[in-house]
């Protein structure tokens, strides 16, 4: 795209303050509970009470005559939420298969009594067997909850012949690993705001995708895409809890708000969101890897089991980058890989940070730490020699071309932290009492863009308008969601056409006003949509004569156009001709580009009472070009806590169906006493087709956290460890039922 | 800085039945005295930028200035509040701090950002040279989900050496 020459640029690779601060600082920001209309209603949702079970009644208490109650036979559509499949619906009909699922409606312009008559509401219920985790999934010896088998979507590819491979290597590592839920525990609870508008509906609300709700809730509510208008308030967090559930929630308050004829806001409590919006999948995986004598790796063998939970949502695609990222950063010649995501009566599951990269990186990241330490290596060395580099070909066949960060990366954090020596050092403890310390280390991709096909559908389209009078107007669907979205396209849109920031702007997102860029996910904004921008902006100086390169845009459009004229340009993303994918086989080019990070996590263990205190935690990511370093330094902070407290603290555990953490009392998240010093690494190996050489960065601060805090507690204790959250009770039932030490 | 009249508010001459002051203005409120703090300033005043992240004493997004003091306007009943002093962030003179935490980038989503400026506020009000420890013991009621604080703190210290200058 650009060769862009470091000292040339004004904007990109700056650190510029974001655009959004001013308001948010002064508590001027308008989160879409803080919207308020004439007239405005509260609404209320009746959930269901059992994990798995028939409806044979639901009975309504007498409503007071400004109140409206709703069930699933008052939807005017088809009742079901359309996402890849039609398995969601709007409201549960004949059965609920998830304690928390949407049964009845309620809205009214009094909260406290919206309270009182919902629970004078009486449900009938049919108990039916339920299924109530992965490993019950696939027994199957109760009635499927989704198709005949209860599996969301499989992948399975061989290559080469792991069989005879494992055969004859002389070392073979195994192990079974798991993974919890986890919460996005945004701060902002879900909400939306619905009004009837034009002949339609218009839905205002915390949100990361406009034109996803729009084409989810259309088939429910019988109407045209275009009639109902979505627009996006400003979101207080996401991290991928605001990807699908949204079009749920704005589906219900679109439908009340059209019973009614009046606003209607429904704003979850914190309770309500833990209870029944998505969380992280929760994981199995049966991992095998052998090694010649040299220390390379000959074959891997994994088998990967993803806890949907009821409903189908992103399940697939999710599963699809578990699989992807189940191989890690090695060259592989020998693969048996299965992966499956299975329904479960339990809360769907859906996208979050990472979106089913974590786990596959949890498992063979451990593999790694588990096979240095047996074959006598240190895990660094043991990776070196089997990382990818640029001209080899991933798991799937693709070649890697440009941008390969991950050597780099992983030297950085290694030479950074002195990790060698130190984990050499901590293998010598053997203090019974007292603290012992422990390093670890793990290195990782995350692919930028949809996975496989996934951005030749969605079709990306972007526009940009130029007046004299006002400067660059971009219109794209793209959300602010705190990641910094709005400051970095700006910066694009004001270095390509060399104009100030303030002449730049950025329209909506209101699905009326701005083109389908796609979602707000997958790390997909920066590199995807940035590139449009950039395109969009050398197109805009074609139309008045300009060569690319050329500087005074302003000036010459001042020139050649009136002060109200304006100009415009669209583009659409075409993946690149040289970018193949072949879902059915799993072969090809699985993303047209990855970023690559190292993380070191240090620690400090508590030999009496396990408990854990992170000392410093290292990151390096190569993400092509910052193009705001100070966003993503803060990217890689907020990622590498949120992994942090993935890996060691947040606990949520599903008993019978019922979660048993529903409040942020009982389901911790870090705070900032649970901080280490994390110095993040910035590393650019530039893109040839992103803005400036930007890849993504959203997602891949998290994705490597937890084998390296595992890996660190294993260092200072001189055992293994399968499962997180890795809590100080699990580290002392691991060591008072596993007698043999290896230290 | 909202000092002077805070313990003394018989000067203004306040009239009896529940009245309270909100960023220097009396207020006979509408809302029954068992409203949350919180409610009543979002919805009877406007006041916004106070923020509900959890609605029972975790999150610090509510928090605000009662006679100077911080506390989580979840957890107090407008009844308590009579004759007494309730700063918001929309009343807060804190620009040193707030373009400490712009200048930083300890701003993401924005949705702690008023509760965490308040936090700062009362802190550096009792201890204008806060160490790391400090900073991190005063802000310890504010979950911020975005940030991983590491800017957070830098913010703080930053505010703090600005103040010390000023
Ligand atoms: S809303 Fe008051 S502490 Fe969270
Ligand atoms: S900036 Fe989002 S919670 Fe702090």
């Amino acid at each position: 795209m650009q060769k862009a020459n470091k000292t040339s640029l004004q904007y990109v690779g700056k650190p510029i303050a974001r655009v959004d601060a001013l308001d948010k600082i002064c508590g001027r920001a308008r989160y879409v509970d803080d919207l308020t209309m004439p007239g405005m209603l509260y609404g209320y949702t009746i959930r269901s009470t059992r994990q798995r079970a028939k409806i044979i009644s639901i009975q309504f208490p007498a409503l007071p005559a400004d109140v409206v109650g709703v069930t699933a036979k008052d939807i005017p559509g088809k009742n079901y939420v359309a996402l890849f499949n039609t398995d969601q619906p709007l409201l549960a009909e004949q059965v609920v298969n998830y304690i928390g699922e949407p049964i009845a409606l309620l809205a009214g312009p009094d909260m406290e009594i919206l309270k009182e008559l919902a629970n004078q509401v009486q449900i009938e219920y049919q108990e039916i067997p339920s299924i109530d985790n992965l490993e019950e999934s696939l027994v199957g010896n109760k009635p499927p909850i989704f198709g005949q088998d209860n599996v969301f979507k499989s992948y399975a590819y061989i290559k080469g012949n792991p069989a005879q491979a494992f055969a004859t290597s002389p070392t073979v590592i195994s192990g079974t690993y798991r993974t919890g839920y986890q919460e996005h525990a945004y701060l902002e609870t879900q909400g939306m705001l619905a009004f009837p508008y034009q002949s339609g509906v218009k839905i205002i609300g915390s949100m990361q995708c406009p034109f996803y709700i729009q084409k989810g809730i259309a088939p429910p509510l019988n109407l045209p895409p275009e009639m109902i208008v979505v627009e996006q308030a400003v979101t207080g967090g996401a991290f991928g809890g605001k990807e699908d559930f949204p079009s749920l929630l704005a589906g219900h308050v679109a439908l009340l708000a059209l019973k009614t004829g009046k606003p209607v806001k429904m704003i979850y409590d914190r309770h309500e969101d833990i209870l029944c919006t998505t969380k992280r999948h929760p994981s199995r995986t049966i991992h095998r890897i052998a090694f010649d004598q040299q220390k390379r790796l000959t074959a891997l063998a994994v088998d990967i089991v993803l806890d949907g939970g009821a409903h189908s949502t992103l399940s697939q695609v999710v599963l699809a980058r578990s699989a992807l990222s189940a191989p890690g950063v090695y060259r592989w010649a020998n693969i048996n890989l299965q992966a499956r995501a299975v329904a479960t009566n339990q809360v769907p599951t859906g996208a979050f940070r990472g979106f089913g990269a974590p786990q596959a990186f949890f498992a063979i990241e451990q593999q790694m730490n588990h096979a240095a330490y047996r074959l006598g290596i240190d895990p660094y060395q043991l990776r070196k020699i089997n990382l990818l580099r640029e001209g080899d070909a991933t798991a799937t066949g693709q070649v890697l071309k440009e941008s390969v960060g991950v050597e780099k990366a992983l030297d950085a954090v290694v030479n950074k932290t002195d990790f060698v020596q130190k984990y050499w050092n901590y293998r010598q403890q053997n203090s019974q009492t007292g603290k012992r310390k422990g390093i670890g280390l793990a290195a990782f991709f995350h692919g930028c863009g949809f996975t496989g096909k996934g951005e030749e559908l969605i079709k990306a389209t972007a526009t940009v308008d130029y007046l004299p009078s006002v400067g660059l107007v971009i219109r794209i669907a793209n959300v602010e969601m705190g990641q910094g979205m709005a400051t970095v396209l700006r910066q694009v849109g004001a270095e390509a056409l060399c104009i100030p920031l303030e002449r730049t702007h950025i329209l909506g997102p209101n699905t009326a006003e701005v083109p389908n860029s796609g979602p707000t996910v997958a790390s997909r904004t920066t590199m995807i949509v940035g590139g449009l921008i950039y395109q969009c902006c050398l197109d805009l100086k074609q139309q008045i004569g300009m060569a690319a390169e050329a500087a005074n845009f302003a000036g010459v459009a001042a020139q050649k156009l009136n002060p109200d004229e304006h100009i415009s340009a669209t583009r659409h993303y075409r993946v690149p001709p040289d970018v193949v994918w072949d879902e059915e086989r799993f072969v090809g080019d699985a993303y047209p580009v990855y970023s690559w990070g190292a993380v070191v996590v240090e620690v400090e263990v508590e030999l009496l009472t396990y408990e854990v205190t992170v000392t410093k935690l290292t990151a390096a990511h190569e993400i092509g070009k910052a193009i705001n370093p100070i966003l993503v330094e803060g990217q890689i902070e907020g990622g590498s806590l949120q992994g942090l407290g993935y890996a060691s603290l947040e606990n949520l555990v599903s008993h019978q169906g019922q979660l048993q953490q529903v409040t942020l009392t009982d389901y911790l998240i870090p705070t900032i006493l649970d901080t280490p010093e994390i110095e993040p690494i910035i590393l650019e190996e530039p893109y040839s087709l992103g803005p400036y050489g930007a890849k993504g960065v959203g997602e891949i601060p998290f994705v490597g956290i937890a084998p390296a805090y595992v890996g660190a507690v294993e260092n200072a204790l001189g055992t293994e460890f399968f499962e997180i959250p890795l809590t100080p009770e699990k580290i002392y039932r691991q060591l008072h039922t596993h007698t043999e030490d290896r230290s | 800085m909202h000092q002077e009249t805070i313990n003394n508010p018989k000067k203004s001459s306040e009239p009896i039945g529940l009245r309270l002051k909100v960023n220097g203005q009396w207020y006979s409120p509408r809302s029954a005295p068992t409203t949350r703090l919180l409610d009543f300033l979002r919805r009877e005043l406007g006041l916004t930028g106070t923020k509900e992240g959890c609605g029972e004493g975790e999150c610090g997004a509510c928090l605000v200035l009662l006679n100077g003091e911080i506390v989580n306007s979840c957890l107090v009943l407008l009844g308590q509040c009579a004759g007494q002093e309730v700063t918001t962030i929309e009343g807060l003179d804190a620009q040193v701090i707030q373009q400490a935490f712009v200048d930083v980038g300890a701003i993401q989503c924005g949705f702690c950002t008023p509760g965490l400026i308040i936090a700062t506020y009362a802190l550096l009000q009792r201890n204008p040279r806060p160490n790391r420890e400090e900073i991190q013991q005063a802000l310890a009621g504010n979950l911020c989900r975005c940030t991983g604080y590491q800017k957070v703190i830098k913010a703080v210290q930053v505010a703090a050496d600005q103040h010390g200058r000023g």
